[in-house]
């Protein structure tokens, strides 16, 4: 009896137990029906089979339809669902029958078809092998098969009582057998796969459709071989069930008879058989193809429909080919037993057993009915070992994955996994109650376990269909990595600081604009200036050095004072040199004009300066050493004008004779002088007496800077003020009255001895001469005496303590002593006071001086001494009268002349106080002017009267009357001068022509120069003269 | 030949493919809760590399737990949950599902702070 069931399906154990209950009814009432069988022997077997079968497939549906509801209600709770079940049951029983009974005519009708199908298959299939029914398609095939499946299943339709028999003998002699079977399972698949390749090789020859189907065919191999060991399953079960009922043994005996039977019908088939090799071959092909059949007929419902369709269309035409099925099942019988046969040939051993206990069943049945049935038993429940371990080993990895998915599907559904559970607990107990065999229930689990795992994976198959599986993807994350910016931000950026940006261009150019500095100097000026500029840069302090340098620098490259100063020393030499040369060129000549005086070989003139313009010269003076410079004294001018600021002053001119066109230095001073005088051996030094009674001082080595010039008629004079002056320092010790006369205390003898090693070093005459003494004389008959002193550091801005010294001064005068001189009282005479109109120093002894006073006498005195001898010196007739001039003789003779005012002169000895002879009556009454000894001649001397009337004394010639009597000019002359004779006197410059300077009251100014006559002393008249005066 | 067809071939099993409207798993939701989450365990935490495993059980467990009460029936969830340190290095996390991309979905939510990162995703798939 092949089981119908489509074994996908998956079964609870509900159904499995109700499948099991079912089973034993069914075992009883095949029973009965092989009881009625025996009882009508073959010819009712055909009504009864209909009746078995109507039963048997109501109980089909009726699985069937308990198979489906528990689908369908799964997810129901599992309280209802065994109600519903029940009532599902009732309710469809009787419905069903009817529609079953419908369903079995067409499916008698068509089982003949399928029959004769068959047959013709049968016989087509030797066609096929040689390449026909190409036409025949995979699809239709699949129907027939279908068919096929059908006829076997509904064999009991079959008209042929004794093939459907057969049939059945088979399946209860199975029973007996199927333990060999069973066991053999895997050896019937093996083969069945051999048999399946041979198939296939043979196959291989037929349309390409066939291998189309062979694939799909191949590929539910393994789908199918489960399926076909479960069916097996089943129906052993079943077949057990029946077999161990003892109630069989009737049919086991009509079984052994029809197994003989089968054997002799073997016999007589096997001509047949071996004909039909292949067709036997094909139907266990047939078989084969069944099973998946259901398989496929249980999946695809419409496909089932589809078939039965087909079915009816078809049963016409196949009506004709029933005979063959005979053959057909006995193929297949007899290849069944050739199983058995291999079976015992190839597993010899472990099928021992088996192949006895068959054989005791076959041979002693009748005796061990008992035994056979508990050995039945036994032998079952080895089976069921046998065929699970065979199963594990050989689907280990199947079975495992199915228990896997059978547990999976347990802990999932928690409804199912709970009615499972309820169903099983109740059960196994039964089972092993009632079998007594544990292991059986084991089995029983796998195999439910085995459908429910079938039963996911059908539904995850189901499931895959309607759903569409894709791919997705998804970031979940994506964290850059942090940038060193950004980590500096993090870590700094949100402290204090605020980030700023600022987009630049390539054309912003920065430009900087500055002012320009202040360009600062800093100037000086300082009056007196220390140096020549008196001006400078710097700030006292803090340039100072820089600047003392710059101005050294500057000095020393560009020092105006120094050139000056230079200049100046050199332009005196060159002046002094150039003199020198004009003197020896111009010694013949002695003059531009010739002079209508006999003594002159010619005169020269002086220039009358502007500023000068009005005045005259009162007084002149030669320098004894250097007889070419001239002091000249201007008396005041007539009137004074303001806007000649030199009017106001005094002025003395120094002169270079060689140069009478202007004045060598022109020094001014505030009061008018009264006399003046060089110093001793240089010219440096000018001294002058005032009227006030004041003594000025001139150094004439004063830059020129220091002074003052003024600007008369567009020219340019240089007034040189006193170095000192002591007006107004020295009240007390200054004279008091217009100061007459004064000289340097200086023995101008011990120097004319000397003058050649002057000369020669003139250092020491510079020295020398520097350090002198002075005497002055005031009208007052007050001697003074000065010491000159030069000051080694002159100070520019002058000095606080000595008011009278100029700024920078180097000179200065101290008054060392004064002398009061008293007139002598002589007898007769009062002691009167006197005034002292001229002084004269002894050449010899500048220790005596010499005083011409206004009493008519002069006054003989001693510096250091109170009384000289004589002190006076008296004319013969003693009379109050001016002496007006004294003069001693240049040539060191004790003698000198005096000039009176009425007119008459006096040659004196110096020893006596007697004139050695007087001149009374020369000029006539009119009043001296000057006397003077002539530096060339010892005998000869000058007298002038003030009518410019000269009178030239030879003594040589006469001493009574003058040799010459010359009116010098017919202007009134002022004052005369004589310059020294070096070549007479070794004073002066060597081989210059002495000179005589008259001016004159114009002002004009005359200088001459002594004629031969007068210059050339006569031979002895040195001796002459000191004879004559010795004769006194 | 009667055209009675059988009554209604054996009904094929039916199979609930899509879930229901209203539990439908929607990543908004979820990622709206999976924040919550991150929050309230990792709002003022220090990374710190002893206690990171026990947070990350802890948060994906919180993240389930709250899943399951939100109703979606027929839903499994997958949480998974990955804390790192933040040191500045770059970090790259992504997933590839095969699934149904019309029932099943997924939400995650990023939580960071100076010290660490979390990032947390949940997959819904739809069990059918």
């Amino acid at each position: 009896m092949p089981s119908t069931r489509s074994k996908e399906d998956t079964w609870t154990t509900d159904e499995l137990n109700r499948a099991l209950k079912r089973d034993d009814r069914k075992s009883n009432r095949d029973r009965d029906d092989d009881k009625r069988r025996r009882g009508d022997v073959n010819g009712d077997d055909k009504n009864r089979r209909r009746r078995d079968d109507d039963e048997r497939r109501r109980y089909q549906d009726k699985d069937d339809d308990k198979r489906r509801h528990p689908r369908d209600d799964d997810r129901r709770s599992s309280k209802n669902k065994d109600e519903e079940k029940k009532d599902d049951v009732n309710l469809t029983e009787e419905e069903r029958e009817k529609l079953r009974r419908e369903r079995r005519e067409k499916r008698e009708k068509t089982g003949k078809s399928d029959g004769k199908e068959i047959a013709f298959r049968g016989r087509g299939n030797d066609e096929r092998l040689k390449g026909t029914k190409e036409d025949e398609q995979s699809k239709s095939r699949h129907r027939d098969e279908d068919d096929r499946k059908r006829r076997h299943q509904k064999h009991a339709d079959d008209d042929d009582k004794e093939e459907r028999r057969r049939h059945r003998d088979e399946d209860i002699d199975s029973s007996s057998r199927r333990k060999q079977r069973d066991e053999d399972d895997d050896e019937k698949r093996r083969r069945h796969r051999d048999e399946e390749d041979q198939d296939k090789r043979r196959r291989h020859r037929d349309e390409e459709e066939k291998d189309r189907e062979r694939r799909k065919h191949r590929d539910d191999d393994e789908e199918e071989r489960e399926r076909q060991r479960r069916e097996r399953r089943e129906r052993r079960e079943r077949g057990g069930e029946r077999s161990h009922s003892k109630k069989d043994r009737d049919e086991d005996e009509e079984r052994r008879r029809r197994h003989e039977g089968n054997k002799e019908r073997r016999k007589d088939d096997d001509r047949r058989k071996e004909d039909d090799k292949d067709k036997r071959k094909d139907g266990d092909d047939r078989k084969h193809r069944r099973d998946k059949n259901e398989d496929e007929h249980s999946r695809r419902p419409d496909d089932k429909r589809r078939s039965q369709d087909s079915r009816k269309e078809k049963t016409e035409e196949k009506e004709n080919v029933d005979d063959d099925d005979y053959n057909y099942e006995d193929d297949f019988e007899n290849y069944e037993e050739d199983f058995e046969e291999d079976d015992e040939d190839e597993d010899p051993k472990p099928m021992a057993l088996q192949n006895i206990i068959p054989g005791q069943i076959l041979d002693y049945s009748t005796a061990k009915k008992i035994i056979d049935s508990e050995v039945d038993e036994i032998l079952r429940a080895l089976d069921e070992e046998n065929n699970r371990l065979l199963n594990e080993s050989h689907k280990g990895q199947p079975s495992e994955s199915k228990e896997k998915s059978s547990n999976r599907y347990h802990d999932n559904s928690d409804k199912e996994e709970d009615n499972y559970k309820y169903h099983s607990n109740e059960t196994a107990p039964a089972v092993s109650r009632a079998r007594t065999v544990i292991n059986f229930v084991s089995a029983k689990q796998r195999a439910m376990s085995r459908k429910t795992a079938n039963k996911t994976i059908q539904r995850g198959r189901d499931l895959l269909q309607m759903l569409e599986l894709d791919v997705a993807r998804f970031d979940l994350l994506d964290l850059p990595p942090v940038k060193e910016y950004d980590l500096y931000i993090r870590s700094f950026g949100r402290t204090d600081t605020k980030q700023a940006y600022v987009q630049t261009n390539d054309d912003n150019i920065d430009r900087d604009i500055q002012t320009e500095e202040i360009d600062s100097r800093q100037k000086w000026t300082q009056h007196p200036p220390e140096d020549f500029l008196g001006v400078g840069r710097g700030d006292g302090e803090k340039d100072f050095e820089e600047e003392e340098q710059s101005q050294m620098k500057q000095n020393k490259e560009q020092d105006l004072g120094r050139l000056h100063k230079f200049l100046a020393n050199a332009g005196q030499v060159m002046g002094i040199l150039l003199d020198e040369k004009r003197d020896e060129e111009t010694r013949g000549e002695s003059g531009s004009n010739k002079s209508s005086i006999s003594i002159s070989e010619g005169y020269s003139q002086l220039v009358v300066l502007d500023i000068l313009a009005g005045r005259y010269v009162e007084f002149a003076c030669f320098s004894p050493t250097q007889p070419n410079f001239l002091l000249t004294l201007y008396s005041k001018p007539q009137t004074v004008a303001d806007d000649k600021p030199v009017d106001k002053r005094g002025i003395i001119c120094v002169w270079n004779t060689n140069e009478p066109f202007y004045p060598h230095k022109i020094l001014a001073c505030e009061s008018q002088p009264k006399c003046c005088c060089f110093s001793p051996v240089k010219p440096t030094l000018v001294f002058a007496g005032m009227v006030d009674g004041s003594i000025a001082v001139w150094d004439l080595r004063e830059i020129a800077s220091l002074h003052k010039s003024v600007v008369v008629n567009s020219h340019e004079y240089l007034l040189r003020f006193p170095t000192y002056d002591t007006a107004g320092v020295l009240d007390n010790e200054n004279h008091h009255s217009p100061v007459n006369s004064i000289c340097p205390i200086y023995s101008y003898m011990t120097m004319s001895n000397k003058s050649d090693q002057q000369f020669s070093d003139p250092s020491d005459d510079s020295s020398a001469g520097l350090s002198f003494q002075l005497v002055s004389t005031e009208d007052m008959a007050v001697l003074h005496f000065w010491v000159v002193a030069e000051i080694m550091h002159p100070d520019p801005s002058g000095s606080e303590s000595d008011l009278g010294l100029a700024p920078g001064g180097q000179v200065k005068l101290l008054k060392s002593s004064s002398l009061t001189l008293d007139g002598p009282a002589r007898d007769g005479f009062l002691k009167t006071t006197m005034r002292a109109l001229s002084m004269q120093l002894l050449p010899s002894d500048p220790n005596q001086f010499y005083i011409a006073t206004d009493l008519g006498f002069v006054f003989h005195g001693l510096r250091f001494s109170s009384r000289a001898y004589p002190s006076t010196h008296f004319a013969e007739i003693q009379t109050p009268l001016d002496v007006t001039c004294i003069d001693f003789s240049p040539f060191e003779k004790p003698c000198f002349l005096a000039g009176y005012k009425d007119g008459s002169f006096s040659l004196y000895h110096t020893k006596s106080e007697k004139p050695i002879m007087t001149w009374s009556s020369v000029t006539q009454g009119r009043p001296i002017l000057s006397v003077m000894w002539s530096r060339s001649r010892p005998c000869l001397f000058f007298v002038f009267d003030d009518s410019s009337n000269m009178y030239i004394f030879d003594l040589l010639e006469g001493d009574t009357v003058p040799k010459h009597i010359e009116r010098v000019s017919k202007e009134r002359v002022v004052s005369v001068a004589c310059s020294t004779d070096h070549k007479a006197t070794g004073l002066g410059i060597p081989g210059r022509l002495p000179q005589m300077f008259i001016s004159l009251e114009s002002g004009k100014t005359e200088i001459h120069t002594f004629a031969k006559s007068v210059r050339e002393s006569e031979p002895l008249e040195a001796e002459f003269f000191t004879k004559y005066l010795d004769k006194f | 030949m009667t055209e009675v067809e059988e009554p209604a071939p054996p009904p094929s099993n039916t199979y609930i493919i899509r879930p229901n409207f209203q539990h439908k798993f929607r990543p908004v939701i979820v990622k709206e809760c999976i924040h919550t989450v991150l929050q309230e365990q990792l709002a003022d935490k220090q990374y710190q590399a002893d206690e990171v495993m026990e947070w990350t059980k802890k948060i994906s467990d919180d993240i389930k737990r709250k899943l399951k009460d939100m109703g979606y029936d027929r839903y499994k969830f997958i949480v998974q949950v990955v804390i790192g340190e933040q040191r500045g290095e770059g970090v790259k996390m992504g997933c590839r599902c095969f699934w149904d991309s019309d029932t099943d979905n997924y939400a995650q939510d990023i939580f960071m702070n100076d010290s660490l990162f979390c990032v947390a995703a949940a997959f819904g798939v739809f069990y059918y």
